[in-house]
């Protein structure tokens, strides 16, 4: 068993088998022979987040290798309990994402991206800056230039 | 004041996110939210899609040939489109489209010595260039950035990180001697490497490589999708191998195997004394840098300053008679878990045991299509296996035939997942299947002697020749039992004599076509001397159409889901004076009965008459396509 401390100090005990799906707690399990009783800090990750992370680890903890993508991904979410699984806040969705980075955990940054995707799509500049709270911090110049070095791929 | 998010996520989540994005979102409107977006759109890479070809050759007489200079990547195609292009599967749903922003054809000449003609007082002297450190990836980049540029007008950014994604991957060589020379194929595998492994991070989707060597195919990406390849006799075995336990991602394999015998003898010799050194041979090579070890001996330059040395390297016509199968290398087929086409040419008579091929096939359970070049030719011996074969795989739904019997519908049971058929009647066959009928037409005076055959055809015979087909009327075997009085065939050009074994199902099976050769040379003799053409001409155009209309007919009962069909009715044939045209009422009767029965939408025939098209459409109605080849 492997115990984890987030960054508001709650700890956790998982199982190895569903802790090696983060390559950064694998690496570290392998570098710290005591981790059973020595909690890992993991001051990027949140309490609640870290639930989140765990539930999705220990879901997936069977599941095969994938193979290697050969090219661009689509944003197409095929597992039911995926979709589900990513129907959170857009706070929480956010901070899940930068877990899945930072713990290195390839397929839950995947569908995080992909679900991030999944909102953008199909949106205009203006709506994606207020989905995503986002300011503007060009200036009009800067915007009328940037507007105009993309037009020719308006036109397509 | 507002909290934002402008810089929530780093460049490389950024990144993640956009490739999943339309390309005109990616480039239009995400750069214009903020500058952190638009910083990591201009960082990111665009993949394009790229049709490579490559050809390579020890001499510029081919590229000349060609007419393109050597050496040289050509971008032939503008990249016309940024757009998305549908990944369409056959028989499912159409996936969601993939992100990606043009596409190209591009072409790779390599020719890695150059012989430049130098003028030296009144002789003309060879200078040899050695062109092994080609730069192919700065080359290939440099092009694909001038390509896009000319897409974008000249108003893209110049720096974008362009990325082919390689879509189909073509080998063309002056000759496939190249890679069995293991002179010359050391100078050309690096070259494949750079290609393969250098210029993009994406594994090609679909290769066809012509008739390659081992070394050559330890070079292919193991996660490719399609692949088409041609092989040696000497090779195929440790090939499939490789291939079955190592591509795992396949979805298609085309093979086409050769004889040893396909180079001239001196080219042969080379091959057989100089076997490629067991590093290239029996272990992909993964050095990227080897063309620095390439170092130019005197032997090889003196040998190479003649370009008539390229007459060692022709490529002959393949010998076949050397070729024979065995299925026990297509045993790991089954590995090949995403495996939905396998093609095989020139096989089934040059397979040793078919029955245990459609066994091995039987167990590849991800075929969808199965193809044989020539189409399946059937032999009844072999039938019972390959219709158990046919009713394993459930998820096949495209079939080849070659002359198929009438029988062949009545055993082959109701199969819902067939739904394109492909039939190929040879002239040879119509006229063995008219000659049969007409037998069985005539009075039993002319051709008592083959009821009671004077030969004593009993349970002692086996052929113990591999060129037994329908149509080959010298069969030669041997005599040796004494039971077996030797046949009478004063009357017949057919010389055949027989070996004693045990009776088998394949014994009786010659009997009967044994039978029927002597029968059809007495019968048509009969009919040449007897009757008159126009009586002939009339039995025979009711033998071609009755036997179309119970092919259709068993066709509709067996495919019930049958979409597409292709009928070659080879009804002439330049060395023959008799034509098997089905008449053209027959054909629409026929095709309209079937098009009730199943859930035809297109008929491609072949058809003298090309007025048969515009008859069909009107029966058959618009929503069937229909093409007639004359």
């Amino acid at each position: 068993m492997v115990k984890l401390t987030s960054s508001d100090g709650q700890e956790f005990t998982i199982s190895k088998e569903v802790a090696y799906q983060s390559v950064l707690l694998k690496n570290m399990i392998e570098d710290v022979l005591d981790s059973e009783e020595n909690p890992i800090p993991l001051p990027n990750v949140s309490g609640p987040i870290l639930v989140k992370v765990i539930e999705y680890a220990t879901h997936h903890k069977d599941d095969p290798v994938k193979p290697p993508v050969d090219g661009p991904r689509t944003s197409e979410i095929v597992d039911e309990w995926d979709k589900e699984f990513m129907n959170i806040d857009q706070g929480s969705l956010y901070e899940l994402i930068l877990a899945a980075n930072y713990l290195d955990i390839k397929d839950l940054l995947d569908l995080g991206c992909k679900t991030v995707a999944n909102m953008i799509k199909g949106k205009k500049v203006e709506e994606l800056r207020k989905l995503f709270n986002i300011q503007n911090d060009f200036t009009p110049e800067e915007e009328e230039q940037i507007k105009k070095e993309n037009a020719w791929c308006e036109e397509h | 004041m507002t909290h934002n998010n402008n810089t929530i996520f780093p460049p490389e989540v950024l990144h993640q996110i956009y490739k999943s994005l339309d390309p005109k979102q990616r480039l239009c409107q995400i750069p214009t939210v903020c500058s952190e977006w638009n910083k990591a759109c201009q960082s990111q890479q665009l993949p394009i899609e790229v049709d490579l070809s490559i050809h390579l050759s020890m001499f510029e007489r081919y590229f000349f040939q060609n007419s393109v200079r050597a050496a040289q990547i050509q971008l032939n195609d503008l990249l016309t489109t940024i757009s998305t292009f549908p990944n369409i599967q056959k028989n499912t749903i159409i996936k969601e489209q993939e992100t990606v922003y043009g596409k190209c054809k591009t072409e790779i000449k390599y020719q890695p010595f150059i012989f430049k003609k130098v003028r030296n007082g009144n002789d003309i002297d060879i200078k040899i260039i050695n062109n092994t450190s080609f730069q192919i990836k700065e080359l290939f980049q440099e092009r694909l950035k001038k390509q896009w540029n000319i897409l974008s007008l000249g108003k893209d950014t110049p720096n974008r990180n362009l990325i082919p994604i390689f879509k189909n991957i073509q080998f063309y060589v002056e000759s496939p001697a190249l890679w069995f020379d293991p002179m010359k194929c050391k100078y050309f595998i690096p070259i494949l490497h750079n290609i393969f492994y250098n210029i993009s991070p994406y594994a090609p989707e679909r290769i066809d490589v012509g008739l390659i060597s081992l070394p050559v195919l330890y070079q292919i990406p193991v996660n490719i999708k399609h692949l088409t390849l041609c092989l040696l006799m000497r090779d195929y075995g440790e090939a499939m191998k490789y291939i079955c336990n190592n591509f795992t991602q396949l979805e298609s394999l085309d093979l086409t195997i050769k004889s040893n015998h396909v180079f001239t003898p001196e080219l042969n010799e080379i091959i057989n004394i100089n076997k490629l050194s067991s590093s290239t041979s029996s272990s992909p090579i993964s050095n990227s840098n080897s063309n620095s070890d390439i170092i130019l001996d005197k032997e090889f330059i003196e040998n190479f300053k003649n370009n008539d040395v390229l007459e060692y390297m022709s490529y002959i016509s393949s010998n076949i008679d050397d070729i024979m199968i065995d299925p026990k290398y297509f045993r790991d087929l089954v590995k090949l878990k995403n495996l939905q086409k396998f093609s095989i040419h020139n096989p089934v008579r040059q397979i040793s045991n078919v029955k245990l091929m459609y066994n091995i096939l039987s167990s590849a359970k991800s075929l969808k299509e199965l193809s044989f070049s020539p189409r399946l030719l059937l032999t009844r011996v072999d039938d019972r296996h390959l219709i158990s074969m046919i009713h394993s795989l459930v998820k096949l739904y495209h079939l080849d035939f070659e002359n198929a019997y009438l029988d062949l519908w009545k055993l082959i049971k109701t199969c819902d997942n067939i739904t394109e058929l492909s039939l190929n009647y040879t002239h040879s066959y119509l006229s063995s299947l008219v000659r049969d009928a007409l037998t069985q037409n005539i009075p039993n005076g002319s051709n008592n002697n083959n009821n009671n055959n004077n030969i004593n055809i009993n349970n002692n015979i086996n052929i113990n020749n591999n060129n037994n087909g329908n149509n080959n009327n010298n069969i030669t075997t041997t005599t040796t039992n004494n039971n077996n009085n030797m046949i009478n065939n004063s009357n017949t050009n057919t010389s055949v004599s027989l070996v004693a074994s045990t009776q088998n199902h394949e014994s009786n099976r010659f009997n009967e076509l044994f039978h029927a050769r002597l029968n059809r040379t007495n019968i048509m003799r009969h009919h040449n001397n007897n009757r008159n053409n126009n009586v002939q001409n009339n039995q025979i155009s009711k033998i071609t159409d009755d036997y179309f209309e119970k092919s259709i007919q068993g066709i509709a009962s067996c495919f019930p889901n049958l979409e597409k069909l292709q009928i070659s009715w080879q009804a002439t044939h330049f060395s023959s004076v008799h034509d098997y045209t089905i008449s053209s009422q027959k054909v629409v009767n026929n095709l309209v009965y079937l098009k009730n029965k199943t859930k035809l939408k297109s008929i491609t025939m072949l058809y003298k008459d090309a007025k048969l098209a515009s008859k069909l459409e009107k029966a058959l109605g618009k929503d069937v396509e229909i093409k007639i080849y004359q």
